[in-house]
């Protein structure tokens, strides 16, 4: 087809406004990367855009000879991994649980599940339950109490109903159990959904910092990295809006400065999800519209 | 009699499903009961609370000054989130679909979803260095040499900023993410209506007018009023980090309220009874919202 003038016009505004959106996306991230890797004193004279200017890797020496920031590495790794396992593996079975048809009292169930998305007990109920369950100070607050996501579990029990019921049929008639069913027969179907779950849950543990300031009273030992970074962001607040602070830093001569301690953590935390995101794309981005459409 | 013998046949399925309802009535059913704590005084002897008090909390929250401005803090900054990240996300879902070399569009689509999949702290981080009142920093140092300002704005710390600075905010982190639903209703039109517009002789923005935004008109309908459902989720951590004592008139809104009187000034009935309004008036809203959905197009979450 031929293409006119104004539709030539059209295409290339269209395509130079999306490369400035997107370059508004990925620079921030870019610019706190390269930062990252500045000497901190020379950071503060400002104008630092594209590449270092000072190269410098006291920041990430300083962090990784802190054995608190390693700690917190640590147990951001360790939540991650576990509370992801842990999360897929409920919702895959509660989704099969729910998404049988003949099940006697479904629409009851499901409502008893459903309702809890739309009203909660609210922040401080909340909280004194998991004081009074001991969780509290207690690593497994980071895994227990949102093991079960009821989007989750709405978006995956949708996928498995849409599967052809004739072939859990058949392998119950084999004599096939419950469990055995779902591990054999669906799961291996539903790889789209699996991944986009496990994505969703994993980057939400990775990201959280929630728990961490409600749950832990601040000390080290359960701290993960969004709360160092928390701690970071508090500390570092009062320079953003005060002209003196920074000025007075300065003068103190020290060749780290917080700014590039907060660089080059958020650096760290940020890193492990650019490298992971892009790959999983085709998966998530099937998993949303398919939750969201039949909803 | 029927219902038996199913329940007989399924009591494996059933049997699995216990641990499920138990999970439930702890941690979600729990706590919907412990915010009847609203409605009493605490202690620490009784788990639930102790001596019934009526709607005292609720009184003192209705008749104090600060629930006018928490109340409008909390309707503002989320309908100016919800108008622009909709409005946003459309523009550049439409945009999108309007590429046609399919790398330079996935390239794109990809660097889009970046900001969603990072936390507020990150985000808050970042702002406190692009906004800062320094003069070195990156936005004031900019507008300083484009000589559109003779000194620094301080963007963090006047409330008259604060609402553009967490809209802008929320809309940089969320344009690529919301954009994905509408891309596939813009993908799910159908071809021979631009066709035979084209024929008619329209051009691209009377194509997009007339053929575009009408088709995806219910999925906006839709999504925006589930928006509306949940005004009162202003969320809590955009406004925790980059609130403080100059733009808090600005920036309280309910979630940091209930947690800033509720727990650290241990206020416990006080803030329970904040946080059982807020939940209440949400679930309202969303029932409301879904009856019009359900009446006038047709279709609903629930």
């Amino acid at each position: 087809m031929r293409v006119t003038s104004g539709e030539r016009l059209f295409y290339i505004v269209n395509g130079f406004i999306l490369l400035l959106i997107g370059f508004l996306a990925a620079f921030p991230f870019w610019n706190i990367f390269v930062v990252s890797f500045n000497e901190g004193r020379d950071a503060m004279r400002g104008s630092i855009y594209f590449w270092p200017r000072k190269f410098s890797l006291e920041a990430y020496r300083a962090i990784f000879n802190e054995n608190n920031l390693m700690h917190s590495t640590y147990i951001s790794i360790a939540r991650t991994l576990l509370g992801t396992v842990v999360g897929v593996v409920c919702t895959a079975i509660l989704a099969y649980l729910l998404s049988n048809r003949e099940l006697v009292f479904r629409r009851w169930i499901l409502f008893f599940f459903i309702i809890t998305m739309y009203f909660s007990g609210g922040l401080i109920p909340e909280f004194m339950l998991i004081r009074d369950l001991h969780l509290y100070n207690n690593f497994l607050v980071y895994i227990i109490p949102g093991a079960i996501g009821v989007w989750n579990v709405m978006v995956m029990r949708q996928f498995f109903e849409d599967l052809p019921p004739s072939l859990a049929e058949s392998a119950r008639i084999d004599g096939a159990s419950e469990l055995r069913t779902l591990r054999s027969i669906i799961l291996p179907m539903s790889t789209p959904v699996l991944a986009t779950i496990a994505l969703m849950i994993g980057v939400a543990q990775w990201t959280t910092w929630f728990d961490t300031y409600m749950y832990t009273s601040g000390s080290q030992e359960l701290s993960t990295l969004q709360g160092v970074l928390v701690k970071i962001l508090m500390e570092t607040q009062i320079q953003s809006t005060d002209p003196t602070q920074a000025a007075r830093l300065e003068q103190s001569g020290a060749i780290l400065t917080p700014e590039v301690i907060k660089m080059a953590t958020i650096t760290i935390t940020t890193v492990p999800i650019v490298l992971i995101y892009p790959f999983l794309q085709k998966y998530f981005v099937g998993g949303l519209t398919v939750g969201a459409v039949k909803g | 009699m029927s219902v038996l013998r199913k329940m007989k046949r399924q009591r494996v399925h059933l049997l699995l499903l216990v641990p499920f309802l138990l999970f439930m009535v702890i941690f979600k059913y729990g706590p919907m009961y412990g915010s009847l704590l609203a409605f009493r005084e605490f202690s620490y002897r009784t788990p639930f609370g102790g001596d019934w008090v009526g709607l005292k909390y609720f009184k003192t929250f209705f008749n104090s000054p600060d629930f006018s401005f928490v109340l409008r803090n909390t309707v503002v900054i989320s309908s100016l989130g919800l108008v622009f990240s909709t409005v946003a996300a459309i523009a550049f879902a439409i945009m999108i679909c309007e590429v046609r070399n399919a790398a330079y569009k996935k390239v794109i689509q990809t660097v889009s979803y970046l900001p969603h999949f990072i936390s507020w702290v990150v985000v808050a981080g970042m702002a406190m260095t692009i906004f800062s009142i320094d003069e070195l920093a990156p936005l004031n140092s900019l507008l300083l040499r484009l000589h559109l300002i003779d000194k620094p704005i301080n963007f963090l710390g006047e409330a008259d900023h604060f609402w553009p600075l967490i809209t802008s905010l929320s809309v940089w982190k969320n344009i690529g993410w919301n954009s994905i639903i509408y891309i596939a209703a813009i993908a799910s039109i159908d071809k021979q209506l631009y066709e035979s517009a084209m024929m008619d002789g329209a051009g691209k923005f009377r194509q997009i007018l007339y053929i575009t935004l009408p088709s995806i008109m219910p999925t906006i309908i839709l999504l925006f009023t589930f928006g509306l459902g949940y005004i009162l989720n202003a969320g809590l951590d955009q406004q925790l980090f980059l609130q403080n004592p100059m733009n808090m008139k600005h920036s309280e809104v309910l979630d940091t309220y209930v947690l800033k009187y509720g727990l650290q000034q241990a206020a416990y009935s006080y803030g329970a009874a904040v946080g059982l309004f807020k939940s209440v008036v949400g679930l309202a809203l969303i029932v409301l919202c879904n009856y019009f959905c359900r009446r006038f197009l047709k279709t609903g979450i629930f």
